[in-house]
């Protein structure tokens, strides 16, 4: 598929990019599959949402787009797919790739379940705590608005650095949340371990974005 | 991810496979609901054949660890392997579960 994006307000500068349909429903194979495929941009169609080409021209410049539902994002494992997919286009120690793909499931987690699904935290959780958390996820997902939020994955690279982009549609968090060492036994480590396994971490305005920069030579490995 | 369990003497074994992710809240529901708890009993998570866990996989061990604790039992971590190891690490919770090698 060939999707014509305009670049600037003007409509001026329209470019050609080549996009991969992911099949649906997606599975773990199958995603995996689709990503390495060597295309740029592999993105889900989901129904009723004919927008995606904006979203692709925010990351014009990235070596692998990768845009899915809410629901594909938690039912499949995205994470894997894409560090399977970095595997064959970097060269990358495995340890290193190994931390690359945990912040990345980090931060799909959180553009999931406080993006896109608007989870609270779970906090000094117990088992009514858990049944709660299963209750509203599964209500969520039903909910086709919300189930139909796009997860973004963005990865661009040098030959010793590389930036990965995880982008959701939801509200937005607490930018405090983002810089705050979270303790160990509540909810938010997510965010405490993204800034552990990545040399830099950077949040977009509407804290809809983050960006982790990751170095290949050894620096990636927990501070 | 997958798990069957097993009871051995006092101890209440959950073996578990493949990658264990926020994904699997739903499982870990089901899971729990089947665990044998009390005051004189362990609650064994093998991790053995785990090959990938995230903070929310942690999360759920600690609320398993938490109803363990109401009923004055155990929990304990086995043979937690690569990826887990480094993830409870990074974490700084290695040193919140006891931990079987």
């Amino acid at each position: 598929v060939v999707v014509h994006a305009a670049d600037n307000r003007d409509g001026q500068n329209e470019v050609q990019r080549s996009v991969k349909l992911l099949r649906v429903p997606a599975d773990d194979d199958s995603l995996a599959e689709d990503l390495c495929a060597n295309e740029v941009f592999a993105v889900e169609p989901i129904e009723g949402d004919s927008g995606y080409e904006a979203l692709l021209a925010q990351f014009e410049h990235a070596k692998l787009v990768v845009s899915v539902s809410t629901e594909t994002a938690f039912r499949c494992s995205l994470s894997r797919a894409i560090a399977v997919a970095l595997a064959t286009r970097l060269k990358c120690a495995e340890n290193a790739l190994s931390d690359i793909e945990l912040a990345t499931q980090e931060a799909i987690g959180n553009a999931v379940l406080h993006g896109n699904l608007a989870l609270p935290t779970l906090r000094a959780a117990d088992q009514e705590d858990l049944e709660r958390r299963v209750r509203e996820i599964e209500i969520r997902l039903k909910n086709t608005t919300l189930a139909r939020r796009r997860v973004t994955v963005a990865c661009d690279w040098t030959e010793s650095t590389l930036r990965v982009y995880v982008c959701d549609q939801g509200d937005g968090f607490q930018e405090s949340l983002a810089s705050s060492e979270s303790p160990p036994t509540g909810g938010g480590r997510g965010l405490v371990m993204i800034r552990r396994l990545a040399t830099d971490v950077v949040y977009d305005r509407s804290c809809r974005c983050v960006k982790m920069t990751f170095a290949f030579d050894g620096s990636s490995e927990a501070r | 991810m997958e798990y069957k369990t097993v009871t051995n003497g006092n101890a209440f074994e959950i073996h578990i496979r493949g990658r264990f992710t926020f994904s699997d809240y739903p499982v870990f529901r089901e899971l729990l609901k089947t665990v044998e708890m009390g005051a004189d009993k362990s609650l064994v998570f093998d991790l053995n054949e785990v090959t990938f866990v995230d903070s929310s996989a942690l999360g759920m061990l600690l609320i398993a660890q938490e109803e363990a604790k109401k009923t004055g039992g155990l929990i304990v971590l086995r043979k937690p392997q690569g990826q887990v190891r480094r993830t409870l690490e990074v974490a700084s919770m290695d040193s919140l579960f006891k931990i079987e090698t």
